[in-house]
């Protein structure tokens, strides 16, 4: 059975511990930080290795044996997200869906509009749409975490 | 979808806390279906009568959507 854990709801820490899921699943949990780990060293990953390549010194071939390690390290992020979907509580399911679903919405929305923009530098296609895909994903997940924490901190008094 | 599971929970004297366990989901997950905020799964639905000893339909009801349905 999975262990339930509590962290204060008030004020500013309060604020800071609905980044910790009060009463998520410990099961949750432990995919969770899976999940953050490796999309942290790949993040790392993908860093290293453009500064490898941006050397002016290095060889073509290390840029294509390098590239491996965060193709490879992203590859793991999907499966352990993928991992954390199907395992995770049907409620915070439905929100990463939502929240990928507005994430997908405006980056499509966003680069889309940049696009056809008459001037826009190609260059900044790929983050116009990255960037605002990340941001309106992570603020839902936020704003849907804050929305929890306090409907359930109001019932926890009318107990 | 209206339900009465903070009335059964409150005859059974259990905690939101308690009942998660028993359902094996999150506090917040019971504290929602409680405040008509998500419909649970069919799965998570048989699990509570489960815990109730009691049939879905005594404890969950659809409400107006079934009236609209049957229209």
């Amino acid at each position: 059975m999975s262990k339930q854990q509590e962290y204060p709801r008030r004020g500013p820490v309060g604020w800071l511990n609905v980044l910790k899921w009060e009463g998520m699943r410990e099961v949750d949990r432990q995919n969770e930080k899976r999940v953050n780990i490796y999309a942290v060293l790949w993040a790392l990953s993908l860093i290293g290795t453009a500064l490898v390549v941006a050397w002016d010194g290095s060889p073509d071939w290390i840029g294509w044996a390098l590239a491996i390690i965060p193709a490879a390290l992203g590859i793991l992020v999907l499966r352990s997200y993928l991992k954390l979907l199907r395992d995770m509580d049907e409620m915070l399911r439905q929100m990463q869906f939502e929240a990928m679903a507005i994430g997908f919405g405006t980056g499509m929305i966003t680069g889309n509009t940049l696009v056809i923009i008459d001037g826009f530098p190609r260059e900044w296609i790929a983050p116009a749409i990255v960037v605002p895909m990340a941001f309106s994903y992570a603020l839902r997940i936020l704003l849907g975490a804050r929305r929890l924490a306090c409907d359930a901190a109001e019932t926890e008094e009318v107990q | 979808m209206n339900n009465r599971l903070r009335v059964l929970r409150a005859e059974h004297k259990m905690s939101q806390a308690t009942l998660a366990e028993l359902l094996d989901v999150s506090r917040q997950t019971v504290n929602a279906i409680e405040l008509g905020k998500h419909d649970p799964s069919l799965q998570l639905a048989f699990k509570v009568s489960q815990v109730f000893s009691l049939p879905i339909e005594e404890i969950f009801d659809p409400g107006d959507e079934q009236a609209m349905a049957a229209e």
